[in-house]
């Protein structure tokens, strides 16, 4: 048994995602070995991260202590093109080819599985705002190809069938990969550019 | 398919064991509370990753908030298949040769296993849930893509479910709305296949209980089938009702004869041997789809099965690859099998 404050960080390293109890034993023992300055550093970035960081008002990407993001503010991106994805790290993911210049919209996952998520959870009803101003020319759907994602964008395309937009989703069969961030460069590039419209 | 060790520790009411098992016939002897049906229980747990009798998993481990340990080497023609789980915080964690495994679909159709206990006659006596569970418990023994299905559509029902909750609250919302008309599609286009599976599934047992000789007893699907337009038709009575009314998660099996249910035409004694005979049929359907011989377990048979009908059973079991079976007493067993076979004693705990 180790002693009582170090169970305890070992304990609450277990609750972060893809750490078990050998690797949170790891992590503790490397904190403990830690140099001083260094630790600190550690904990004040962990603190200014919860402080500082907010989600965009309008597309929910993450931004430092601003209302809007970056790619929201740029008057070089064009506003009349919203790419929906899941999560922020597929945002990063397409924003790493360097080819899009659109914009984003990050829904905070899909409809669930086991009905955890509802539609009032995900960022669905900001959307359609967004759609709904008039603004808006064309969405991208690039949700994970499986069925939850299908369902989301299945339902998301009803409820925006009524304005006037093209509706188009990335392509598909590319490769064996379920999310987009395990699709290779060329092949995400590939499967963007292929984008079918939507019936 | 064959086990040839099984190694416990804290499960149920075991706290530690070790067996070897022997190709053919394996009996184990024990009085009642000696852990005999939990060696079973055991077996099939580390074959299926889920339960026998929907028994919550923290109720598994031996002391109430603990762990426990199954391991089992299995053999498969010449190859050894090790498969362990270790339930520890509330989570279980099952490897297949030494590499934990991400979902349990990886260990679909690994070890085919077939069960039959003094539950089994539940399978005809008692409500249709117990019937649909056998077809997905068993037909997800073999079939990967209908695991799958059936996972994905009980998500949906949930998502369903829920919706209707909402709509009766708030009629004609349309985000809801546009939600159920969302799910009812992907409950219809997985409905149909589920179906058609649990359909041919069910035409392969009827061919073999025919085979045994059951030759009036009839063993007829009836699905809910899903179509469109007959949920648009129930929508509003599914909104006031608060949950969904149309589907596989609603179907049935009608056991008969000449169109009368088998229950008040047999006796008990005699459902309970139809209901050995459908699980035996099973080994010969996982055989012809998974090329491999199930292990067959089979809890208390001396105890359900008058001297008769056992006889006629035992030969076919000779011819069967694997078979542990348990027993109360060694005085019930005939002594040809227990010549036959590798015999343990259980020590009461």
């Amino acid at each position: 048994m180790y002693p009582k404050s170090l169970e305890k960080v070992i304990e609450n390293l277990t609750k972060l995602p893809g750490i078990g109890p050998k690797s949170a034993e790891r992590i503790a023992q490397f904190i403990l070995r830690m140099d001083e300055n260094e630790l600190n550093d550690l904990i004040e970035s962990i603190k200014n991260l919860r402080n500082k960081i907010k989600y965009c008002k309008i597309c929910f990407n993450l931004t430092e202590n601003e209302d809007i993001c970056e790619i929201c503010k740029n008057p070089l991106r064009d506003k009349s093109t919203i790419l929906i994805v899941e999560e922020i790290k597929d945002l990063i993911r397409i924003e790493t080819l360097g080819y899009y210049s659109g914009v984003y919209h990050v829904l905070g996952g899909h409809i669930s599985t086991s009905g955890k998520i509802g539609i009032n959870d995900l960022t669905i009803n900001e959307l359609e705002q967004r759609v709904k101003s008039g603004e808006i020319k064309e969405v991208i759907f690039a949700l994970s190809p499986q069925w939850e994602g299908d369902m989301t964008k299945e339902y998301i395309k009803k409820i925006l069938k009524k304005y006037n937009i093209k509706i188009t989703s990335l392509a598909r069969g590319i490769s064996g990969a379920t999310y987009l961030e395990a699709i290779d460069d060329s092949s995400l590039l590939q499967a963007l550019e292929d984008r079918k419209e939507e019936i | 398919m064959i086990i040839k060790k099984l190694k416990i520790i804290t499960f149920r009411n075991i706290e530690e064991l070790e067996i070897d098992f022997i190709d053919k016939l394996n009996i184990i002897i024990g009085e009642n509370g000696s852990g005999k049906t939990n060696i079973l229980n055991s077996i099939y747990y580390l074959s299926t990753g889920s339960t026998m009798f929907s028994t919550k998993e923290s109720e598994l481990p031996k002391f109430p908030n603990s762990s426990f340990f199954l391991g089992g080497s299995f053999n498969r023609d010449t190859e050894d298949i090790k498969i362990e789980i270790i339930f520890k915080d509330k989570r279980k964690i099952i490897s297949i040769n030494g590499k934990p495994i991400s979902g349990l679909r990886e260990l679909v159709g690994v070890i085919p296993i077939i069960y039959f206990n003094y539950r089994t006659k539940d399978l005809i006596l008692r409500e249709p849930e117990i019937r649909r569970d056998f077809l997905d418990n068993y037909i997800s023994i073999m079939d990967k893509e209908y695991k799958k299905l059936i996972m994905e559509y009980q998500d949906l029902l949930t998502v369903k479910n829920s919706a209707l909750k909402k709509l009766k609250d708030d009629r004609g919302n349309f985000y809801y709305e546009t939600l159920l008309s969302t799910v009812n599609e992907g409950m219809y286009e997985k409905g149909i296949l589920i179906q058609e599976k649990r359909d041919s599934f069910i035409n392969k047992i009827k061919e073999k209980i025919i085979d045994f000789g059951f030759k009036d007893i009839r063993i007829d699907y009836e699905p809910k089938v899903i179509t469109l337009q007959e949920l648009n038709k129930i929508k509003s009575d599914e909104i006031e009702r608060g949950f969904s009314l149309l589907g596989p998660h609603l179907d049935d099996i009608f056991f008969n004869r000449r169109g009368v249910d088998i229950k008040v035409l047999l006796s008990l004694g005699e459902i309970e041997e139809l209901s050995l005979y459908i699980i035996l049929s099973l080994w010969f359907i996982f055989y012809e789809k998974l090329k491999t011989e199930p292990i067959f377990l089979l809890d208390d048979l001396f105890e359900t099965l008058d001297n008769n009908k056992i006889e006629n059973l035992i030969n076919l079991l000779y011819n069967l690859r694997q078979v542990i079976m348990t027993s109360f007493d060694k005085k019930v067993i005939p002594v040809e099998l227990i010549k036959n076979s590798s015999t343990f004693f259980l020590n009461r705990i």
